[in-house]
């Protein structure tokens, strides 16, 4: 959504992006270790993993896109 | 496959058609659209294909891997903790509760909040409230976190807002002042959401949702698409949805404009073109269900209006669907059997970025 992207060319940049095939988006058995892999968040509670503005962080990072609350909670941070 | 197969009114009810009903009432579905929209009816493949979705045997229908859409939200959420007037079932917890549930144990693609009213008239007064609790949950949530309501415009006529109430001026044929009352709330409105949005996006906000664009009309439309072109000059990054609430905006004032053409009688092909110009980063085709057709009528009418509005759109097209949406029959739960369909349809056939 911050760019625009129609639904198949965001998932090929995500896919470019995580390193990962476009149908792997949605295939729960290679994103699991990717998400864990990449710090970008699983869906079980994994104690310590990153979640919430952690996550975030690392997705905006990754994605190379603004999140507006990353954005703000970098700047709190003088990051 | 046996001739007779079960299907849904738009009401909900479930039926017996016969497989030449079925392609009867598709092709009247799509030749409703075609017309009223000026738009190209659905191909005879298309139709064959949205035939052999409706006439699966199976309780749930479903894409291929690979044909998945997103699907973002008017504040699902909220169906854990409200009310039957909500479409809720009243399980006492917080809206970050509510939220990080919807979000983990339902896996979603993306999560929202709003006033429980969803409306903005009533966020404005509480504003710190709504950025505070915004906030927080940010803080928690992985995936994008909008905050959405509806313009509502109908809270700013009398007695409940300022403005004369069009629907007594009216009938009593004072058009004049009708409109007049409509330009007067529709400026509040505009002022509203833009103070709303700016408010929300110095606290982080990740998207915008303005849901169900026009249901008091055309000013109701205008003060929206005024609403996003102002905060996108302030707050460029902040993404933002509009969504409609209907397959055409209604002339309740019948000549406000927009970008030079009016906004009255605009089917979801026009209505998107507005909402990119205006600035919006993904748009909400709303196509209402007729309670009086079966749902394959009914769905057949939504992939006709929302292929035109993806084919006409540069912007991500999510489609609305809900209860009397998009194909869904209104009713109060609304099935699965009918909400698969629905949503297998309008991803293979209508072509749309998210639901």
């Amino acid at each position: 959504m911050t760019r625009r992207m129609k639904i198949d060319e965001a998932k090929r940049y995500v896919a470019q992006k995580l390193g990962v095939k476009v149908l792997d988006l949605t295939n729960e058995e290679v994103m699991r270790s990717v998400r864990e892999d990449l710090g970008i968040g699983v869906i079980t509670s994994v104690a310590g993993s990153p979640k919430g503005i952690r996550a975030k962080m690392r997705i905006a990072d990754l994605l190379e896109i603004p999140i507006n609350s990353v954005e703000l909670f970098k700047k709190g941070m003088g990051v | 496959m046996s001739d007779k197969i079960l299907i849904r009114m738009g009401d909900g009810e479930r039926i017996y058609l016969s497989a030449q009903d079925i392609r009867d009432d598709i092709l009247e579905g799509t030749r409703d659209a075609a017309r009223r929209g000026k738009i190209p009816e659905m191909t005879k493949e298309e139709q064959e294909r949205l035939f052999e979705i409706m006439a699966q045997p199976s309780r749930t229908v479903s894409v291929c891997p690979g044909e998945e859409v997103i699907v973002t939200d008017d504040g699902s959420s909220m169906s854990f903790y409200s009310g039957q007037d909500g479409g809720g079932v009243g399980v006492p917890m917080s809206r970050m509760q509510a939220i990080l549930a919807y979000e983990r144990a339902c896996a979603a693609d993306t999560v929202s909040m709003g006033h429980s009213d969803y409306s903005y008239k009533p966020v404005k007064p509480i504003i710190n409230f709504e950025m505070n609790e915004y906030y927080n949950t940010s803080m928690v949530t992985t995936v994008p976190f909008f905050y959405g309501a509806q313009p509502n415009m109908g809270l700013y006529y009398q007695p409940d807002g300022p403005c004369p109430n069009p629907a007594e001026l009216m009938p009593a044929g004072k058009i004049k002042e009708a409109r007049e009352a409509q330009e007067q709330a529709c400026e509040y409105l505009e002022k509203d959401l833009v103070f709303v949005g700016k408010k929300m996006a110095g606290i982080g906000c990740e998207g915008l949702n303005f849901d169900t664009c026009g249901s008091a009309g055309d000013a109701d439309f205008l003060a929206a698409l005024l609403a996003i072109e102002e905060l996108k000059k302030d707050v460029p990054h902040l993404p933002i949805i509009m969504g409609s609430s209907g397959e055409f905006v209604l002339g309740m004032h019948g000549a406000v404009k927009y970008d030079g053409k009016r906004l009255a009688g605009m089917y979801p092909h026009d209505q998107v073109k507005v909402a990119e110009t205006a600035g919006a980063d993904i748009f909400g085709v709303a196509v209402n269900s007729n309670t009086s057709q079966s749902t394959a009528w009914n769905l057949a009418r939504a992939v006709t209006f929302c292929k035109a509005a993806v084919d006409a759109a540069k912007i991500p097209v999510h489609a609305n669907v809900g209860m009397g949406v998009g194909g869904v029959p209104m009713m109060e739960q609304p099935p699965i059997d009918s909400v698969s369909r629905v949503s297998t349809a309008l991803a293979q056939l209508g072509k749309i970025d998210g639901l």
